[in-house]
């Protein structure tokens, strides 16, 4: 009976030997995984799929979902243990800092994405670089506009579009006296202020060479000039996004700035609002100056791990650079294009019904080359949390815009120093 | 030459035949030592190796010796995160203990018929998912929607702000009171389940009224089952990390966090793998330490008469 065992027991072994290198002999077949947080995404690569698969019959393409925030903490145990990640990542923007300390697990892609240099815009590669280090290329544009109610404005006899922030608060002076907010801004979070932080011509909260500039007296002038708009009545904080979305049905707040993604989040929450609303540039801070900010982003990455970087690059390649993919994605994401040729496809310029028939698409090609440059890079999630709290601190009064950025820019010193 | 491995497989034979009754009874209870030396004991040596280390989880670590607890020492949201967690610890054992023992002694006593209604609906938290639950009470705290300020509004009372930083840790001990209650009932109820009838008959011959009868023999009688319900709730509180997570994300401005948050941000959100190990240790001292003392306050230590 022992003996018998013993003998099945090695067979197996054997057999299941013979089928491993059988797998491993056919060297073209090729699986890549690809770990992905959303169904916005697992769409486009299973819309995708079966067109790849006619162009690389020999890749097999596994899409993993698995949540925000697991996936990251997943991932990160991959590089920390140095097996187990997937071939391809799509790394939000707010977590890639993490992923560039020590030695990143993620592979460099500068030379990949030169070729494609006058056609994408490089500054949505900006979020995921690192000393000049190019580690995540960026499925969307994620251009930051003015999303606005228009009757509210036309009623008070504001004429949009405004030119300048300048004009734009002086305008609301006569929704502040109908008791309605021009604007609504955050007062707990970093989001809305960085924003503007951008749009004024700041890298953001650091400098080309990685300094800390979170209380430069550029930086700080924003802040000030935020909270003034919050003192005022021109903007207002409601503290969360559902109190913002009932405000707005309610009339009581006129405008908000967001990115692509933000006109999603209206039509989903606001539907019956369809109609209602417009989309324009942000007012400038000056005459003459940039129209528009950037708001959040999801990266393609390659892990170090993978053992068929060629192949990853070129289903990236095939799902970013194909017009046809772009255009399916931004059906599933509403995410634009980060590649100015694909900006003026007729799927993305027709006219939207929601929009009040504008076609929202020409607003976002006119100003995507103006997408604004940042510097980021690793220490970026801790600057986030302590500009989140000073702006917090700065809103509710408990410190001067100046004294909060500047507690903040010297506790990030002291967490930068102590590595 | 050949009788040599005879010898010794007689011999390894022998001795099995010998130990085997002894051998055993540990090969069957291995498989928890196994898998509590591969996933508790190592990993918190690993940990204990790690604190006195920088190291982003990739590259090489750089020997800090005691240089990230030194650093943990004056670090605000530390110094911060600790007292918004003892604050929490407080409050369940001034709120949400008491409220589970009268609970359990209205359900115990006569006066309360539909025992199994009851018995459903403090169980029923515990079953229900944390961020379910959470999300719900997200909702139900809401500034300017929320069910609790549109019930003050009926009754004239200004909003309150449940999620800024005056009111958020209210808010979370809330939340952990709904969940939490309900299972120390059930611990307080077994306890009180499990004292002998006679004893109350002995007292009301005594003469006992229903307040000494509380005050003498159902009180010591609970102490056993009041120490492990002290013990857990005070582990529990501070290891409290999803309702904060979730309701306020530790915020606004660090006025919710607990060290369980701030040891994931460290640990994970900021990849300071040794910062956060360390953060793990002192966490796990503290609790070693108010258990230990709490053990020795309820006389766990003492010798039996």
């Amino acid at each position: 009976m022992k003996r018998s065992f013993t003998l099945f027991t090695t067979a197996l072994l054997l057999l299941s030997l013979l089928m491993g290198g059988g797998t491993a002999s056919a060297q073209d077949d090729v699986t890549l995984t690809i770990w992905t947080f959303g169904a916005f995404f697992t769409d486009l690569y299973v819309g995708i799929e079966d067109d790849y698969k006619e162009i690389a019959p020999h890749v097999t393409i596994v899409v993993e979902e698995i949540p925000y925030g697991q996936l990251y903490d997943n991932l990160q145990g991959a590089f920390v243990a140095g097996v187990g990640a997937p071939d391809i990542a799509d790394v939000e923007q707010g977590v890639i800092s993490r992923f560039l300390k020590g030695e990143p697990g993620l592979v460099p892609l500068n030379d990949l994405i030169t070729p494609y240099e006058d056609d994408y815009i490089m500054a949505k590669t900006a979020l995921y670089a690192h000393q000049g280090v190019i580690y995540g290329i960026d499925h969307c544009l994620c251009p930051v506009v003015l999303y606005y109610q228009h009757e509210i404005f036309a009623d008070a006899g504001i004429e949009m579009p405004i030119a300048t922030w300048d004009e734009f608060v002086e305008a609301s002076a006569a929704l502040t006296d109908q008791g309605i907010a021009a604007l609504v801004l955050d007062d707990r979070s970093w989001g809305d202020y960085y924003m503007l932080l951008l749009q004024s011509g700041s890298p953001g909260l650091f400098d080309a060479d990685g300094n800390v500039i979170v209380d430069s007296p550029g930086n700080i002038a924003v802040l000030e000039w935020y909270l003034d708009l919050l003192e005022s009545g021109v903007a207002i904080a409601t503290g969360d996004f559902h109190a913002t979305m009932g405000l707005f049905a309610e009339g009581k707040i006129a405008a908000v700035i967001g990115a692509d993604w933000y006109a999603g989040s209206l039509k989903n929450e606001l539907a019956e609002g369809a109609g209602n609303w417009r989309a324009a540039p942000l007012p400038a801070f000056e005459e003459g100056g940039s129209r528009t900010s950037t708001h959040g982003g999801t990266a393609y990455t390659i892990t170090t791990q993978s053992e068929h970087p060629e192949e990853a690059w070129a289903f990236i390649e095939f799902a970013l650079f194909n017009e046809d993919n772009k255009i399916l994605e931004y059906h599933v994401n509403n995410l634009l294009p980060p590649v100015l040729s694909h900006l003026d496809n007729e799927a993305l310029l027709a006219p939207d019904p929601y929009f009040d028939n504008q076609s929202v698409g020409e607003l976002f090609l006119e100003l995507a080359p103006e997408v604004p440059f940042q510097e980021r890079g690793p220490w970026f999630n801790e600057a986030t949390t302590l500009v989140a709290n000073a702006v917090f601190e700065a809103t509710q009064g408990e410190k001067t815009a100046g004294q909060a950025l500047k507690d903040a820019a010297d506790e990030l010193r002291r967490q930068i120093d102590f590595g | 030459m050949s009788s040599a491995p005879i010898v010794e497989e007689r011999g390894l034979r022998a001795w099995w035949s010998r130990s085997r009754r002894k051998v055993v009874p540990y090969v069957f209870i291995s498989p928890f030592y196994i898998l509590f030396i591969v996933f508790s004991v190592g990993p918190l040596i690993y940990a204990l190796y790690l604190s006195l280390h920088r190291w982003p989880g990739t590259g090489p670590m750089r020997h800090v010796g005691l240089g990230n607890y030194t650093y943990l020492a004056g670090d605000p949201v530390f110094l911060k995160s600790l007292w918004n967690t003892v604050y929490y610890a407080i409050g369940a054992f001034l709120f949400i203990l008491p409220l589970a023992l009268v609970l359990a002694l209205l359900i115990n006593s006569t006066l309360v018929r539909l025992k199994s209604l009851f018995r459903i609906g403090y169980f029923l938290p515990i079953l229900t998912s944390t961020v379910a639950a959470t999300l719900m009470f997200l909702m139900i705290f809401n500034n300017q929607f929320g069910l609790i300020n549109q019930g003050l509004a009926l009754l004239g009372v200004p909003a309150l702000k449940w999620l800024d930083e005056e009111l958020v840790k209210i808010s979370v001990l809330a939340v952990a009171a709904w969940r939490y209650t309900g299972i120390n009932v059930l611990y307080f109820l077994t306890g009180l389940q499990s004292i002998p009838p006679d004893l109350y008959e002995a007292a009301q011959v005594d003469g006992a009224g229903t307040w000494a009868q509380f005050r003498y023999v159902t009180i010591p009688q609970l102490r056993p089952i009041a120490l492990f319900v002290g013990v857990v709730t005070m582990i529990g509180s501070f290891q409290l990390f999803a309702e904060p997570l979730l309701l306020a994300d530790g915020g606004p401005n660090d006025a919710s966090l607990t060290i369980a948050n701030y040891l994931y941000r460290m640990g994970f959100t900021n990849a300071k793998l040794g910062y956060g190990s360390a953060i793990g240790w002192v966490l796990a001292l503290i609790i070693f330490c108010l258990s230990f003392i709490q053990l020795y306050l309820f006389g766990a230590f003492r010798k039996e008469d």
